[in-house]
């Protein structure tokens, strides 16, 4: 019976694996060859054939090698998560961004309703989160994304939004530690443009995202 | 008339045929790679089938995405073989999957009228 693990070594050698994950491999593929050469000999089949048919299930091993490579890897050009969360994520930031020119950029001054106009314009830039939300939930969903990828990417605005104000909160902390200012600082006074400005289009992007966050069947086939 | 097919079906549906084929199989019991082939030929009539080539980037495919997960165990004939068993994830994958392809076969169904061909 021919050494079937040092004929995949030997074939896969150009595989860009682990060095365990590569063992691992000519192991498992070598089993199935040693597997499939013993069903031949168990139907009586001369060795030479048996042989000869078992090297039959595979013509083309560096296909094989570009594939279990392409298979295993954990990252690529693009990974998953990147299609999957931070493109759309990113996708839905821009567009949240031009929603915000687009409004003349008043609008996240005016949510905190100095006056009828603000509110409008605040409304509007709800309604842009909303589509934002949507639009991150839904190319999310497209690349494959899970329900919690889609939500990261349709509240990935609020994050951005939450982490800058948490490290802007953080300097001028320190600033009023180190006596550096800040002293008439009263964080009491971020309490509500926080609850504007993120809590609220949270709510308005995850009710975009809602539509999106059940699976969608043509993805479920094509995955 | 016939009801409206409110989705299109994307391509890549020997992918997608292969992906349902495996995770109903390992739904029912661990199987190593040799198995999983001829279990998909005798249960189908021999009209799907997997050759190595075909089968293993497929296999590492499903268990990158934490669908499956492999373990080295013996097997009857006393010989180390890599099993694979659906991960809980793997399992939630499955009922929309059948659920797609119910779909996609009653959409060809009437359209094409396979099922009286």
């Amino acid at each position: 019976m021919p050494d079937w693990r040092n004929l995949v070594r030997q074939k896969t050698q150009d595989l860009r694996l682990t060095p365990a994950q590569k063992e691992e491999v000519t192991a498992e593929l070598a089993s199935h060859l040693e597997e499939f050469y013993d069903e031949q000999r168990a139907l009586e089949v001369p060795e030479p054939e048996a042989e000869r048919r078992s090297l039959d299930e595979l013509s083309d091993w560096a296909e094989l090698s570009r594939r279990i490579q392409s298979a295993k890897r954990e990252e690529g050009i693009m990974n998953d998560r990147t299609k999957r969360l931070w493109l759309p994520g990113l996708a839905s930031f821009w567009t949240a961004l031009a929603c915000e020119l687009a409004l003349g950029g008043s609008s996240i001054h005016g949510s905190l309703f100095h006056s009828h106009l603000s509110q409008f314009m605040y409304g509007l830039w709800l309604l842009g989160q909303l589509g934002c939300g949507a639009l991150g939930a839904y190319l999310s969903r497209r690349a494959g994304g899970t329900r919690s990828a889609r939500l990261g990417a349709a509240l990935f605005t609020s994050g951005i939004l939450l982490v800058t104000m948490l490290i802007v909160l953080a300097i001028c902390a320190a600033g009023r530690v180190l006596g550096l200012g800040f002293a008439g600082l009263e964080f009491g006074i971020l309490v509500k443009p926080v609850f504007m400005v993120i809590v609220i289009p949270s709510l308005a992007m995850l009710i975009g995202a809602l539509p999106f966050l059940s699976d969608d069947r043509r993805a479920a086939i094509a995955s | 008339m016939a009801k409206r097919i409110g989705k299109r079906i994307p391509s890549k549906i020997a992918r997608g045929s292969a992906e349902l084929a495996i995770l109903s199989l390992l739904a029912r019991e661990s199987l190593y790679g040799f198995e999983i082939s001829r279990r998909i030929e005798q249960e189908s009539g021999g009209a799907l089938g997997f050759n190595l080539a075909s089968l293993y980037p497929m296999l590492y495919e499903l268990e990158r995405r934490g669908w499956i997960k492999g373990r080295w165990a013996m097997n009857r004939a006393g010989r180390d073989r890599r099993y694979y068993s659906l991960t809980p994830a793997g399992r939630r994958q499955l009922a929309p999957l059948r659920r797609a392809w119910g779909l996609f076969f009653a959409a060809l169904d009437r359209l094409a009228e396979v099922s009286r061909a």
